[in-house]
This record gives C-alpha cells, sequence and structure tokens, in this order.
C-alpha cells in the first residue's frame, strides 16, 4: 500500500530561506549573478508575504534569515551582501520618509554620510514603506542587470591594441569584459586552465567564438609566459574588507608571478561581492572549503588513494597588496579605497550580522 | 505553498524507485532492529544522503520501497521533512511497503502491480551514496532507446583501481561492451571457478570492436524503461539485479533486449553499502569528500585526526583512536584503544577497552578490559562484561529463537549462530580492510611463481596430473616392449602434457616417477632395472638438464620411495648411484636434496650413508 | 646490388629523379671525387640558417661547420641525417662506409636487411641529389618534398604550412623543438604549432643508426622516458651498445667512424625531443675522452676504455652523485618535517625513500602538474615505500604552504647565471615558498650544470604536446576546446621547462656541497672537463 505523507509544517516562516539555501548549495544557482538576483527576489517576496508592521520587525526577519543562511551556508556572501545591502535601503527609505513626514530636508547634504548613530528605533509603522521598498528593490535589480554591462563598456580603457592579456579559468564578467574590448581593439588572450579544467576550456572556447585570438596553457606555464602579458584580468569570488580578494584556488600563485614581473593584476567585481570581513594575514578558516578530490587525483587511480590524503581547495586568498586594481561598474579603484565603498554598500553595526 | 496530499503524474516528471532493503541479512544483528536505511553513515542515516544525491540529481518524485521496520523510515522522513531538510523542498516522497516481498525482485514486481511510474526511471539498489547528475543520463538512455529499440536498461559504472577500498571484491564484474557501450558479457567474478572466463563467441560475430572491462565498480545505479518491470514480473525468478542483467544477456534473442552501459567520468561519484566492506569503505570516501557536493555536515569539533567523533561525545587525551567513526553521545573511559572500528551512538566504553575492525551497535555497553576485534558486530544495546574476548562474532542484545548454553554472555549479550553453517555467513560477511595493511597488486604475480610453489607432497593431486602420469606410464610400459625409440617416446609424453598443460616440473617429476614405477610393477631385479634404465637414457638426458631438473628426480625419488615402503634401502641406493654415475645428479643437487631431506623420516635414515659416501667422495677428490 | 639499383631505374618518379639524373648520379659515384666533397662542404656552409641554433649547437661549438650543416639539413626538409663528408673521404670509401655500418646493424636486426640496402643505396643517391639541390635550391624546393622518405613525408607538408604561414623570421622548422623569437614575434602570434610525436613505424627504415638509438628516440618522443637522468642514462646505455656492436670498415679509423655514426645517431635523436642538459654534457664529455683516446691502440682496447668511461660516468656522476646529495639532504631533514616536492624526480624520490629508512619521521606533500600528471607516478612509489604523502595541486598551493617545512624541488639544469631550469610550474612554488618564508633546496647532480645563461623562460624552452591538454577522461564533460569552429583563433601552449630566478632559491645542493646558486660557474670552472 502507498502511503503519502503528510505533515504539517511548523517552521514555515524559514521555509523560504531554506529554499533558498538549499538552491544555493546544490548548485542550481550556476554562478553569482543567478544568486544573487535569487536573492533579491526572495526578498521580494519576504516583504510582500511576511506579516510585519515596523521597520524594525522587518530587519529582524530579515536578520534572522541571515544568520541561518550563514550557519548553513558558511562561504555563501553573496546572498548576505544583498541583505545585508538591504538593511541599509530599510533604514534609509525609513529615514527619508521620516523626515518627509516630518517635513525635514530630503535628503542629507551629498558629502555627509547619514549618521545612524542617531537613535532611531525604527518602530513607526509606516504604510508606504512596502511599497517603496519593493520599488527600491526593483530598481536594485536592474542596477545588478546593467552592472555587467556597465563593467564591459569600461573595458576599452583598460586593454590597450596589440596587448596581451592573461586570464585564469572562467569568469562571466571578465568574459564579456573581453568580448567588449575586444569591439574595439585587437588583442591577445592567454587562458590558464586552472583548478577547475573545464570551466577553463569554456572560457577560452567561448572567446575563440568571439573571435578572440585564445591561447590555452595549463597552469604551471603561468611564470614562463608572464613577460609577454601586458595585463592580468581576472574575476573573484568575493572582495574582503582589507581590498584583499577571495578567489578560485590557484590565482595566488597567478598574483605573485605578476607582483613578480610587475604586470597589473586587476580584479572584476560587482558590488555585491563587497564583504565587510576583514581577513588577517594569517587567516585561514575562511578560505578551507575543500571541492572533490578528483580533480587532483582521479578515483581510477587504485590502491594508492587508500594511503594518500588528496586535497583540492576551492579558494585562494589574494592579499591587497597583490592587486592593483578592483574595477566595479562605478570605475575602477584602488585595493586600498574598498573600505570606503563599503561605507556607501552597508551600515556598519550589520557588519557583523 | 506545499500540497503534499496530491501525487501528481506528470508526463515527463522524473522519477526514481529506491529499494530501501537489502535482503541478504549483511548487517545483522544491527539491521535486526534498525532499518538498513537508516543505518548511520558518519552519524547520519544512510537514507539521507540517498535522497540528498536523489535531489541533487534531478529527481523530483521517489518511491521508497520498504520492507522491514518501515514505522521507523516513516517517522524518519516525517521528522526530516518538518525539519525542512534540502530534499524535501522539491522532491516528493512517497513509501510503498510491503510486508512480503524476500527479494529486490520481489520488490520490483510489486511495483509493476502497482502501476505508479510512467516512462523511463531512476532504479537504486539500497544504500547508495553518490553525487551524480542524473539527467543527462536520463536523456542519453532516451537517445540510446532511440536507436535501439530493445535498450532497457543503462547502468552505471564508475572506474576504479583494483586494490581500492571502494571496489568491493564482493562486487567485482568483468564486463565486454561494444563501441556504443551496449554489454554483450557481464559475470561477476567472485562466481567464476578458478578464476577463467569463458566468452560465447556470438559477442565477436555481433559487433567488430569489443572491450572488455574490468576497472569497474557497481554504483548500483541504473537507468530502467518502462518495461523494466514487466519483464520481472514476467521472470519469477529473477531476484536481484543481477539475475536480470544475466537473464537478459543469455536470452537475449528470444526477449530481444539490451543492456547499455553508462561510465561515470570526472568528479562524479557512485558508490553503495551493501555489507560491512563497502560501510567502511563509503564512510571514508564521503568524508574525503569523493561525493563533492554531498558532503557530511562535520565541523571542526567532529573531526580528529583521521576519526570522525560524534557531538556530545568527549575524547580522553591517552586515548588511541586511528580510523575510527564513533557517534553521538558516546562515553570513553581512559587507556582505550579503537582501530579501524564504528562505534554507533550512545555507547559506553570503559576503560582498557580495545577494539579493532569491529562494529558496535547503538546503545552498547563494553565494560572494563574488554577485547572486540577482528569484525565481530555488536547489536543495538548489548552489554558486553568485563575481560570479554569476542573476535569475529556477531552479538545481540536479545536472545535468538535457537541458543545453546555457551552462546549466552550475559544478560544482554548472545552470540547470534545463524542458521545455515557458520563458515557461510561469516564469508558472506567481507571484512572490515585492515587499513593499516597495505592493499597491493602484486606486479609480478605471474603464473610462473605459482608453479615453482607447488609442493608435491602436499597438494592435493590434480586429476590432469593423474592422468597424464597414467598415459606417460602406458607410453614407456609399451615404448619398452614393442621397443620403440626413444624420441617418439619423447614426441607422445610432450603432446600429452601439452594436452593436459602440465607445467615443466610436473613433467619431470612424473616422468622419473613413471620409469621407476615400471620396475616396481616386476621387480626383477637390479640387472633388469639397469637395463630399463639405460633403455630410457634419452628419455633422461631429454628430461633432466638443469639444477631444478635434478631436484625434481630427486623429489620423484624421494616420493617414490616414501609411498613404497617395503623398497628395501638398497633399492634407493642403488638409484642415486646410478643416476650419478651417468651423470644425470650432480653431487651438488644431491647434497643440496640431502640437506634438505626431513631428518626424521625413515627415508632420511635410509639415504644416509649413500649421502655420506658422497661426501667423502667429494673431499677425496 | 646491381639489381636492385635496376629495380630502382624501374621506379621511375619514385624519387622524383628521371633516369638520366639517377644515371647521371650513378656516373658520378663511381668517381673518386675530393672536389665534390669539397663542393658540398662549401654549399652547406653558405646554408645556415641565422639564429637558429639548436642545443647541441651550443654545446658543440668545435663542431661548427657540421652543426650548421645540420641545420641546413632539416631546413632542406631531407630529414634522412646524412653523413658529413669528412674532406679526407672519397665518394667510394664512403659508400664502402655506409655499406660497413649496414654489415654491423644488419647483424642486430635481420629483417630490415633488405629495406636497409634499398635504402642505402637511396641514401647515397640523396647524398649526390644534395649537391644538385643545393645549387637548384630555390627553383626545385618542392619537388623535393615529394623525394623525401616516409619520415620526411609527414615532415613536408608542415613545412609547406609554414611557407604559407609566412613567419620568414621566424625560421622554426624543427618539427619537435621550439624556439620563441620574442624579439620579433610575440610566441602568441605563431602559426599552429607543429608537433608531432615521431611514430615507431616512420624510424624502422632509417638506414644506419642503431636499433637501440631508434628505439631511444621513440621513447623520448613518446615521453615514456621522462626525466632528465633517465634520459641521459638510457643515451648512455645505447652508447655502450652501439660502441660493442660497432664495427671499423677497414681502412677507417675506430674513433673517427664512431664519431661519425654518433653525430648521425644524436641529430636523429635531436629529432624526436630536443636533448636535455644531462644528454648533450654526457655526450660532450665522451666525445672528449674519444679524441683523448690514442688511436693506435687496437679497437677492441678503446672500446673497452671507452665502455668503462660510460660505465664510471653513469656510476660517478650520476648514481654517486644521488647518494652523496641524498646524504646531505638527510642532514637537513629534521623529524617532524613536512616536505614539499613537485612532480616526479628520480633524485628526489632517492633522497625521500633513503630518509625514510634511516627512521626519520617526515610527511610529503606531493604536487602534481598537468598535464603531464607525473607527481601520481611520484605519489606511486613513494606510498609503495610507506611514506605518509599528501597530493595538492599547483592550485592548492596557498592552502598547504603554510603548514611546510621545506621545499625539495629536482633541476633539469642549472644556468650559468645561477637560475634553475626545471619542469614549468617549479618558479610557481619558489614564488610561493618565497611568500611563506620557506626554505627552497634545489637537488642537482653537477653533470647537469650548463654554460648557457637565460633570463627568462622563453629564449630557449621546449614545447610538448598540444592535444594532451585537450585530454578529457578526467573531465565531467569533454572539453569545448575540440571544436574545430574558428580554429586560427584558438591555440594551445604547453611549455615543458621554466627558469625560476636564483633569488627564490635558498640553496643548490650538489655532490661537491651545499652552495648557493650563483655559485654555478664557479663549480663549471673547478670542474675537469676533461676526465
Amino acid at each position: 500500500m502507498a502511503t503519502n505523507i503528510e505533515v504539517e509544517h511548523n517552521n514555515e516562516d524559514t521555509l523560504d530561506v531554506m529554499q533558498l539555501i538549499s538552491d544555493i548549495k546544490h548548485s542550481q544557482l550556476i554562478n553569482s549573478y543567478n544568486t544573487a538576483t535569487r536573492t533579491v527576489d526572495f526578498l521580494k517576496s519576504l516583504i510582500s508575504e511576511q506579516e510585519w508592521t515596523t521597520a524594525q520587525e522587518l530587519m529582524d526577519l530579515v536578520k534572522k534569515r541571515m544568520k541561518i543562511i550563514s550557519t548553513s551556508l558558511p562561504y555563501e556572501v553573496v546572498s548576505l551582501n544583498i541583505l545585508r545591502h538591504s538593511l541599509k535601503l530599510i533604514r534609509e527609505e525609513y529615514r527619508s520618509i521620516l523626515k518627509k513626514k516630518k517635513g525635514e530636508d530630503l535628503s542629507p547634504p551629498q558629502f555627509v554620510t547619514p549618521d545612524y548613530r542617531e537613535v532611531l528605533d525604527y518602530s513607526e509603522t509606516l504604510p508606504d514603506l512596502k511599497a517603496r521598498l519593493l520599488d527600491q528593490l526593483t530598481e536594485y535589480k536592474v542596477e545588478m542587470e546593467t552592472s555587467c554591462e556597465n563593467i564591459a563598456n569600461q573595458a576599452s580603457e583598460h586593454i590597450h591594441t596589440n596587448e596581451t592579456v592573461l586570464t585564469v579559468g572562467r569568469s562571466h564578467t571578465v568574459e564579456r569584459f573581453l568580448i567588449s574590448a575586444a569591439k574595439k581593439t585587437t588583442f591577445e588572450v592567454i587562458v590558464a586552465e586552472s583548478s577547475n579544467i573545464l570551466e577553463g576550456h569554456t572560457m577560452a572556447n567561448n572567446l575563440a567564438e568571439a573571435d578572440i585570438g585564445t591561447t590555452l596553457i595549463p597552469d604551471t606555464n603561468v611564470f614562463a609566459l608572464m613577460p609577454r602579458v601586458n595585463k592580468v584580468i581576472i574575476g573573484t569570488d568575493t572582495v574582503m574588507a582589507n581590498g584583499g580578494l577571495r578567489a578560485q584556488a590557484g590565482l595566488y600563485v597567478v598574483a605573485l608571478a605578476a607582483q613578480h614581473y610587475s604586470v597589473p593584476f586587476m580584479a572584476l567585481a560587482h558590488m555585491y561581492k563587497f564583504t565587510p570581513v576583514y581577513v588577517g594575514p594569517h587567516d585561514k578558516t575562511t578560505f578551507d572549503l575543500l571541492g572533490s578530490p578528483a580533480d587532483v587525483l582521479p578515483y581510477s587511480s587504485g590502491p594508492m588513494l587508500n594511503k594518500v590524503k588528496v586535497f583540492n581547495p576551492v579558494f585562494d586568498y589574494i592579499p591587497p597588496e597583490l592587486v592593483t586594481l578592483i574595477i566595479t561598474q562605478q570605475g575602477g579603484n584602488a585595493p586600498s579605497y574598498v573600505y570606503r565603498i563599503l561605507t556607501e554598500l552597508y551600515v556598519q553595526e550589520d557588519y557583523d550580522a | 505553498m506545499y500540497n503534499k496530499n496530491e501525487i501528481i503524474h506528470k508526463g515527463n516528471i522524473v522519477q526514481a524507485v529506491v529499494v530501501a532493503d537489502e535482503f541478504e541479512d549483511k548487517f545483522i544483528p544491527i539491521t535486526n532492529e534498525v532499518p538498513m536505511s537508516l543505518l548511520p553513515l558518519l552519524n547520519k542515516p544512510l537514507l539521507d544522503y540517498t535522497l540528498e544525491f536523489l535531489y541533487l540529481g534531478g529527481v523530483e518524485e521517489t518511491f521508497l520501497f520498504c520492507c522491514s521496520q518501515v514505522d521507523m523510515i516513516k517517522e524518519y522522513i516525517r521528522k526530516s521533512i518538518e525539519a525542512s531538510a534540502a530534499w524535501s523542498l522539491n522532491m516528493k516522497i512517497h513509501i510503498l511497503v510491503s510486508e512480503s516481498c524476500r527479494s529486490f525482485g520481489d520488490c520490483l514486481r510489486d511495483l509493476d502491480a502497482k502501476g505508479l511510474l510512467r516512462g523511463d526511471f531512476i532504479l537504486l539498489e539500497p544504500g547508495v551514496v553518490s553525487n551524480i547528475n542524473l539527467r543527462p543520463i536520463l536523456k542519453k538512455h532516451k537517445e540510446v532507446v532511440k536507436k535501439d529499440k530493445g535498450a532497457v536498461i543503462t547502468i552505471v559504472y564508475q572506474k576504479a583501481g583494483v586494490g581500492q577500498i571502494g571496489r568491493s571484491a564482493e562486487d567485482d564484474i568483468v564486463v565486454a561492451v561494444d563501441h556504443n557501450n551496449r554489454v554483450l558479457y557481464h559475470k561477476k567474478t567472485r562466481l567464476l571457478e578458478d578464476k577463467r572466463i569463458k566468452l560465447p563467441v556470438e559477442i565477436f560475430l555481433l559487433s567488430d570492436e569489443v572491450s572488455m572491462l574490468h576497472n569497474l565498480k557497481d554504483a548500483h545505479i541504473a537507468v530502467c524503461s518502462s518495461s523494466v518491470l514487466p519483464i520481472f514480473s514476467d521472470n519469477f525468478d529473477f531476484q536481484t539485479r543481477d539475475d536480470f542483467i544475466k537473464g537478459l544477456l543469455m536470452n537475449e534473442e528470444i526477449m530481444g533486449s539490451t543492456i547499455y552501459l553508462h561510465l561515470i567520468r570526472g568528479s562524479q561519484y557512485g558508490g553503495a553499502v551493501t555489507n560491512w566492506q563497502n560501510y567502511q569503505a563509503v564512510s571514508w570516501e564521503l568524508k574525503d569528500r569523493w561525493a563533492y557536493p554531498l558532503v557530511p555536515s562535520l565541523k571542526e569539533n567532529n573531526l580528529l585526526k583521521d576519526n570522525v567523533i560524534g557531538n556530545g561525545t568527549i575524547v580522553p587525551h591517552d586515548a588511541n583512536i586511528s580510523r575510527c567513526v564513533i557517534g553521538n553521545n558516546v562515553v570513553l573511559g581512559k587507556n582505550i584503544n579503537l582501530e579501524d572500528s564504528f562505534i554507533m551512538s550512545n555507547c559506553k566504553l570503559e576503560d582498557n577497552v580495545t577494539i579493532n575492525l569491529s562494529v558496535i551497535g547503538n546503545s552498547c555497553t563494553i565494560r572494563k578490559g574488554s577485547k572486540i576485534i577482528e569484525n565481530t558486530v555488536l547489536g543495538n544495546g548489548v552489554n558486553i562484561d568485563q575481560n570479554t574476548i569476542l573476535k569475529n562474532q556477531l552479538i545481540q542484545a536479545t536472545k535468538p529463537d535457537f541458543c545453546e548454553k555457551e552462546d549466552i554472555l550475559g544478560q544482554y549479550a548472545f552470540r547470534l549462530k545463524p542458521d545455515e553453517d557458520e563458515d557461510e555467513i561469516l564469508q558472506k560477511l567481507p571484512r572490515l580492510h585492515n587499513m593499516k595493511e597495505s592493499i597491493e597488486t602484486s606486479d609480478d604475480g605471474f603464473s610462473d611463481s605459482d608453479d615453482e610453489n607447488l609442493s608435491y607432497t602436499q597438494s592435493p593431486v590434480l586429476d590432469d596430473t593423474k592422468l597424464f602420469f597414467t598415459e606417460v606410464i602406458d607410453s614407456l610400459t609399451r615404448g619398452f616392449e614393442d621397443d620403440l625409440q626413444c624420441d617418439n617416446l619423447i614426441l607422445e609424453i610432450n603432446s600429452s602434457r601439452y594436452a593436459y598443460n602440465i607445467s615443466v616440473k610436473e613433467v619431470n617429476f612424473n616422468v622419473i616417477k613413471a620409469i621407476l614405477h615400471m620396475y616396481l610393477r616386476q621387480p626383477t631385479g637390479q640387472r633388469y632395472f639397469s637395463q630399463l634404465l639405460s633403455y630410457f637414457s634419452p628419455i633422461l638426458k631429454n628430461y633432466i638438464r638443469n639444477e631444478s631438473a635434478m631436484q625434481d628426480c630427486l623429489q620423484a625419488i624421494e616420493d617414490v620411495a616414501i609411498t613404497n615402503e617395503e623398497l628395501k634401502e638398497n633399492w634407493i641406493v642403488f638409484i642415486l648411484n646410478w643416476f650419478y654415475n651417468e651423470n644425470y645428479l650432480s653431487e651438488e643437487s644431491i647434497s643440496n636434496w640431502g640437506r634438505n631431506l626431513d631428518q626424521s623420516a625413515k627415508f632420511s635414515v635410509q639415504v644416509k650413508p649413500f649421502l655420506k659416501w658422497l661426501e667423502e667422495a667429494d673431499e677425496e677428490e | 646490388m646491381d639489381k636492385k639499383k635496376q629495380s630502382k631505374e624501374e621506379k621511375v618518379g619514385a624519387d622524383g629523379l628521371t633516369k638520366k639524373e639517377r644515371r647521371a648520379l650513378k656516373v658520378q659515384a663511381r668517381q673518386t671525387d675530393d672536389n665534390k666533397a669539397e663542393q658540398k662542404n662549401i654549399r652547406q656552409h653558405s646554408v645556415p640558417k641565422n639564429g637558429e641554433k639548436s642545443e647541441i649547437n651550443q654545446n658543440m661549438a668545435e663542431k661548427g661547420s657540421e652543426n650548421v650543416t645540420e641545420n641546413g639539413v632539416i631546413v632542406e626538409e631531407v630529414k634522412v641525417p646524412l653523413d658529413k663528408p669528412e674532406s679526407g673521404l672519397s665518394m667510394k670509401e664512403k659508400r664502402k662506409l655506409e655499406w660497413e655500418k649496414k654489415l654491423a646493424s644488419v647483424k642486430n636486426e635481420n629483417n630490415i636487411e633488405t629495406k636497409c640496402d634499398q635504402q642505402l643505396s637511396k641514401s647515397e643517391q640523396k647524398a649526390k641529389r644534395r649537391e644538385i639541390q643545393e645549387a637548384q635550391r630555390l627553383a626545385k624546393k618542392n619537388t623535393v618534398t615529394k623525394n623525401t622518405e616516409e619520415l620526411n613525408s609527414k615532415i613536408s607538408p608542415e613545412n609547406k604550412k609554414i611557407d604559407s604561414a609566412a613567419t620568414k623570421s621566424f625560421p622554426a622548422k624543427h618539427t619537435c623543438s621550439k624556439r620563441f623569437d620574442g624579439s620579433i614575434l610575440s610566441p602568441l602570434q605563431m602559426p599552429f604549432r607543429d608537433y608531432k610525436p615521431v611514430e615507431l613505424y616512420d624510424s624502422v627504415c632509417l638506414p644506419n643508426i642503431h636499433p637501440a638509438f631508434i628505439e631511444l628516440g621513440v621513447q623520448y618522443s613518446s615521453k615514456t622516458i621522462l626525466g632528465s637522468n633517465a634520459r641521459c642514462i638510457s643515451l648512455l646505455c645505447a652508447l655502450s651498445r652501439l660502441v660493442k656492436d660497432l664495427r671499423t670498415p677497414p681502412e677507417q679509423e675506430f674513433s673517427r667512424y664512431l664519431e661519425l655514426v654518433l653525430q648521425k645517431s644524436t641529430s636523429y635523436l635531436q629529432k624526436c625531443r630536443p636533448m636535455s642538459v644531462s644528454m648533450t654534457n654526457a655526450l660532450k664529455l665522451f666525445k672528449s675522452q674519444l679524441t683523448q683516446i690514442d688511436s693506435n691502440i687496437p679497437d677492441e682496447d678503446i672500446k673497452k676504455k671507452l665502455l668503462d668511461f660510460i660505465d664510471t660516468f653513469i656510476h660517478d656522476e650520476i648514481l654517486t652523485a644521488g647518494k652523496a646529495i641524498s646524504l646531505k639532504v638527510l642532514e637537513k631533514i629534521s623529524n617532524g618535517d613536512i616536505i614539499l616536492i613537485y612532480g616526479c624526480s628520480s633524485l628526489i624520490k632517492r633522497i625521500l625513500i633513503e630518509a625514510f629508512e634511516s627512521k626519520k619521521q617526515f610527511k610529503v606533500i606531493v604536487v602534481d602538474n598537468r598535464p603531464l600528471t607525473e607527481g601520481v607516478e611520484m605519489l606511486r612509489r613513494l606510498t609503495k615505500a610507506g611514506i605518509d604523502c599528501t597530493c595538492v595541486s599547483i592550485n592548492g598551493l596557498r592552502y598547504v604552504m603554510a603548514s611546510v617545512t621545506k621545499i625539495v624541488l629536482g633541476a633539469h639544469s642549472l644556468l650559468t647565471n645561477g637560475y634553475v631550469m626545471s619542469r614549468a610550474g617549479t618558479s610557481l612554488i619558489a614564488l610561493a615558498a618565497k611568500a611563506f618564508n620557506r626554505p627552497v633546496l634545489v637537488c642537482c647532480e653537477t653533470y647537469k650544470f650548463s654554460e648557457r645563461v637565460q633570463a627568462d623562460s622563453l629564449v630557449y624552452n621546449e614545447i610538448g604536446d598540444p592535444d594532451i591538454l585537450l585530454k578529457d577522461d578526467t573531465l565531467n564533460n569533454p572539453s569545448p576546446m575540440k571544436s574545430r569552429s574558428k580554429k586560427r583563433r584558438r591555440k594551445f601552449l604547453n611549455l615543458l621547462y621554466d627558469v625560476t630566478p636564483a633569488f627564490l632559491i635558498t640553496a643548490v645542493v650538489t655532490e661537491l656541497a651545499i652552495l648557493p646558486c650563483t655559485s654555478v660557474p664557479v663549480v663549471l670552472r673547478v670542474k675537469p672537463i676533461e676526465i
């Protein structure tokens, strides 16, 4: 006899975040852009469907979900950053509505950051907060969609004719960046295979299809070819608060080689990749996510596998002194400026959320 | 919102069937109380990994077929859905129960009767842990079916080297496929007699390119077409998936169904917990992240060197633990030694306990000084008294039906002796790997070494050798009587040798033995004997050419002498002397042989004078 | 032999020559013609390709003209290595010479006898044809490509390709060894690499080369023998076989004859895979030994001396040196060390296994590389010996580097400016080590020290098989780079070596001492060139 499961959900309110976590964890979302849009949608549904009356309640809801995400997915940053950013948006909207209500100046002077240490308890019920927030989020989503394009448009400023650009592995942002540059100038690209070999090959393939002269090299050749390279352009997983990068494994040695030959090392990053987490010089815990050992030693290697430990780290940390430029949709910045960008994105007290 | 009351049948929904029970009692006595799918693997139930894998792989509807302890499974599923386990969010689970099923085949027949599956589905045997993306395999299966209408099943295999712990000897297979990956021949090597494969000629006639594969590991996953279930229903003797495959291959013309193979590549991994050996292998592979992104949720405090420690378990400083998995809330005493073992939750181990290569079930208590070693399995709730030593036993907490007095070890400890022959059941439980031993394939394991190790007096005489021996005696007798040329006799002997596939050593041995036996039939004195020997001298010359052949000859003499005790001493000495004088045997070889003789045997006493004489002769020279 | 020549005549067009030409050649052959030999010398002198120096060239400077000739031969697409005409040899004697060589090799390989006979006459004819071709080179270039043997026919279409790609400033015509002329063209703008491993069936019909060398050539090009020590030892073994089997033709001096044969064999090997520094140094020493031997002593004695030399060389320079290095490194390994190694170096393996056997407690981290995956082989050997090993790829360097205590690397050769030439990827390891402040020890026997200087990895390097990058059995899906579209945009580059700057290396361990990298020229000066 067949039985169907009938269960009442006790925690229906966290069901949505579990769904999000499941999607992220099981790589149903292929790249960071997908994760970002998914999170914005999640937020929108949170705002519109959940019950809340005051801004404080809403922020609490968001913070609760942030906590769940950070415990289940310790290496996930994009969702957290977007949720953090939304906290800032909530506060801003609240302020502006409040000020409008009280008849004060609508917006503070541009060069002064609003002082969030002002004690506001955010507990007033403001009816149009919901609508305005939803509008903001839609705007934010549009901004995200155009972010890739904006970065790509800056390409011609950075790539000169007949230059040789080195990139490692696959990044959609870098791909679009280079393809956009190729429309205006001719240059060569060297693609290093990287730890995820298939991704490296796909990148090289896509660039070749876009009529860019591409050479595929194994990562071991990076040092040998570095003197011939004019620029290194890579995508990154996260930008840390100190200007360092958390990027795909293998990029650290590329950055070292670039420094040795004084080749500019440029990272392309969207705004939602900026994380207010500070990494000390010897901090290892954020980066010890290990992937399948099959990428290093195939499973068919035989009885040797009974005795050999295999490590295949997913991330590498690149210290800020190795990074020349971080390019966002707003333009290029030095790593030392990242902390300022962070203040524009998030509110200080949410840094640890 | 999520409505669990409806079963939505869509045409193209991805369905999977998990048969949640193994029917061969591989995990008793633990599975007497806990269903096999809820066995903890790195402190999480096995079923959890299976379901997460299905969800990851893209399955939308799963049918879980359970036959025993169904309530526990239902309870578990319910709890997981409450806790919003990842797989529960987008995948529907249906539990199907049948208490009367006794085998995998029975379950599928039941499933066929219920008619719940439409189209292609994924079929999992019990205990699968994997990270394979199933949708591309499904797609490929559909394409194969388009080309070959008779294709019914695609089995998924993984490449694995011999000797790797993940590749279990029980499941070792040899497969022959053609260039389209259609399976032409499939055999489990443990079912082969003396490691020989008989390939049917038809497989070479059917296709122009055949690959033989022995580097495969069974992932226990298959993609089935809708005709698989009816085939099971039609053939009541199909009990396992292997029967199915064997049946299909044997009756290809009749049934017209074909089997295809899919090899997973790259970082895809598939493993199944089918016995304790695989349980160990899958545990370690899971910990080593071979099934990434399906990873055990282990935090830093769960890992201690190469062990996995459950939550709430405190490991004392002087504990000597290596390669173990310890469950939650286990209490460990002082000075314990744990190696290559699995200890499940809520156990209590007192001081000075040693556990090696064993499995301890839930909530067991083991008192001071006990040693649980060599593949012992303790069921749930067993209490072991102080200073008990248990080797290679199955112990359960409740009294089994047929229990003799000596099998009662305590109030909650009863030795389980299965109905069948004890050897068989213990053979059925493949040993946990002793990870300290190096599991190496011998690089130089060629057949020559096997021959050299044959001990003539101890190994059972093969029928072939006996036949060969009789033939040789016949040829020699005939030859002597008819006064045939020795060259022809040599030819005869050689052809017999090839016919029976006798090794060189055996040939030498048997020929000499035959000649000696010929004399023994008609012991008419030494003159006759020397006549015989000199007649056969060309043969002797041909076969006794080198040092090892001399040893064979001496061995033959020894053998004949020992088996025919009534032979007089001087006969032996005469033979040795004759061989020595005719230079068939060198002093060295005789001396070496003499030294290696069993000094206490009568034979050695008989031979001693000759050896002594030989030594003296040597010294004189 | 005459019959065969007649059959040649019937095969019109097989060589591309007309009957008349062939007959003319035969007429020439019958004359004792010193002038022809001299002419040939002169013409070949005038053929040098600029900037085209193989490794042999740089190390065998004393044989300048012949090397140029060598180049000339190769550029001319007639790939069969020819005898370098010594000015003292007549045509007749040369023919005799080749005949004797034939006899010698025939003793070993009966089945290639008849073919070789044909080839012999063919190569003779080629020698003559060469002269004509030299004179009419510009006009007849394309027809010559058709005239070449099986081996050459494979290579000539590539040469046409190279011609058409119009990279005149980049004259790389070697099939396997490539050189980057960075000053003129970026390596990335070069046409698709013409890398073709030498196949066995091409080599079987090579005349005048000892089968040991043919076998060696194929093993080198298919990377069956990998690693500078292995290559050197296998070369020396083949060389000793050659010396043993060599029968001097009458009126020929053993030493001269051996030199000739050796020249051909090594140029063949060079084609299969560019020679390593270890090989060239060993050969250089061998040749100098050869010149030193008094040629008045009987052949057997010369042979014995040469064989002794080879044995001593292998024993002293490679095996004993390895032992000495191993002892020195053993002192530096302390209990509890975690040693990082890269790829598969026979010397490093020896060091680790001997250290393990002397009861030192350490762990090893093996860094694997793609596409050669040499690390797997190293892992197998170390785990078999019982050493506790971990494996990472280059990408995992930062993850493990913090726990590493020292790094021990092997080298292909050490350059005079102190830079280390080693497997591609070594420099990345040295860079990471520097960033984490870990000592890097490079172990290298002194016979691998080279007089070359190099400032970066591109001026001299070796290209490996580009298709190996496309091998996808370890990938989940097939590689998209196999696609045929926009082929000219898809390039692959697989460099085998790179050069690590001296300041990244802490010390070099040699059998003489543990030295700083910059002491290489001192060692080269101190080490006697003549043994």
